[in-house]
């Protein structure tokens, strides 16, 4: 079903419940994906993306048409991310290094987690990257997202967003190379 | 060095089974429960806002006024110096006799006690007034 069905179907008081419930489906497991590979973890990945479908949810109401569903969507679950990440930073007191040991240590040991020694050492190389860039990365090299799109989703230059790709593809290789 | 590119893309991670079959049941779910926060009226909290500052500063002087009364006492201050040093103050200082028994008020008890300590000096003798001092337990008194 196409987006602007869907929203037709949220507008109409009759028709919202089903309306929300075909958003859902049609866009948790982006919604889920994207989170997942920000926290690693599926506990709080699950957490964090009925948070984002929560708040589509209260705020479906002022979405103006102007922009992509799937981009206004991808910018709440965005910010629901970082929240959760420095979230996590205050609620124990940890620096940003302490982070990346927290949730590399779960890449190891969470259930759900599977796949060779490279493609571990490769998602390791990615909690070494600031959380921002990481998200760029995650949305260009996993999501093949056109930097136009990212550009509306986080509010940066598509110059800007090349030259943190690059940088963060840098980073990843060095790493890869110990 | 390993090129990126050299790496398939993999997906790593993955979910229990039938996760997103129950994901949107537990969404509906949660969106259209009641809202179980606490409401508070505006105008209730609005009086809560002002009040319990005030409620708070006005216990607070209290401990504070009645911990003042009980220090500003004078036995009390009177009851934690040691005899010898009040009598040793009393030398030093320029109070006559007569300035300390306007301030003192003694009871029968202690009019007795002062009087059985002088009447059991030896008032005959050769020593010094220093002396016969010495021999009087204070502490006793």
């Amino acid at each position: 079903m196409e987006d602007n069905e869907i929203l037709h179907k949220i507008r109409n008081p009759e028709t919202r419940s089903y309306g929300f419930n075909l958003l859902v489906r049609a866009y948790q497991k982006r919604v889920y994906w994207h989170a997942r590979k920000m926290v690693i973890d599926h506990d709080d990945a699950d957490d964090v993306t009925q948070e984002v479908f929560i708040k589509i949810h209260k705020s479906i109401g002022g979405f103006r048409e102007d922009a992509q569903l799937y981009t206004w969507i991808y910018r709440i679950a965005t910010n629901e991310c970082l929240t959760f990440l420095q979230r996590k930073k205050r609620r124990f007191f940890l620096p940003i290094g302490d982070v990346e040991s927290e949730l590399s240590t779960k890449l190891d040991n969470s259930p759900h987690i599977s796949g060779d020694e490279i493609q571990l050492k490769l998602q390791k190389a990615l909690l070494k990257l600031p959380a921002k860039q990481r998200l760029v990365f995650n949305m260009k090299y996993y999501d093949d997202m056109p930097y136009e799109q990212i550009s509306e989703i986080t509010q940066t230059s598509v110059g800007a967003l090349k030259a943190s790709y690059h940088h963060a593809v840098k980073k990843i290789e060095d790493f890869l190379g110990e | 060095m390993k090129k990126l590119e050299e790496i398939p893309k993999k997906e790593v991670f993955n979910v229990p089974e039938g996760y997103f079959d129950k994901l949107p049941g537990i969404i509906q779910a949660r969106v259209t429960a009641p809202d179980k926060r606490i409401f508070i009226r505006p105008a209730f909290s609005f009086t809560l806002r002002y009040a319990l500052p005030v409620i708070v500063i006005f216990t607070l002087g209290i401990f504070w006024f009645v911990r003042q009364g009980e220090t500003a006492t004078a036995e009390s201050i009177l009851a934690t110096i040691e005899t010898e040093d009040l009598v040793a103050y009393l030398y030093s200082s320029d109070l006559t006799t007569d300035e300390l028994l306007d301030n003192v008020s003694l009871d029968t008890y202690d009019a007795n006690k002062i009087e059985e300590a002088v009447f059991a000096l030896d008032l005959n003798t050769d020593k010094k007034y220093e002396e016969i001092l010495d021999e009087i337990d204070l502490n006793n008194l």
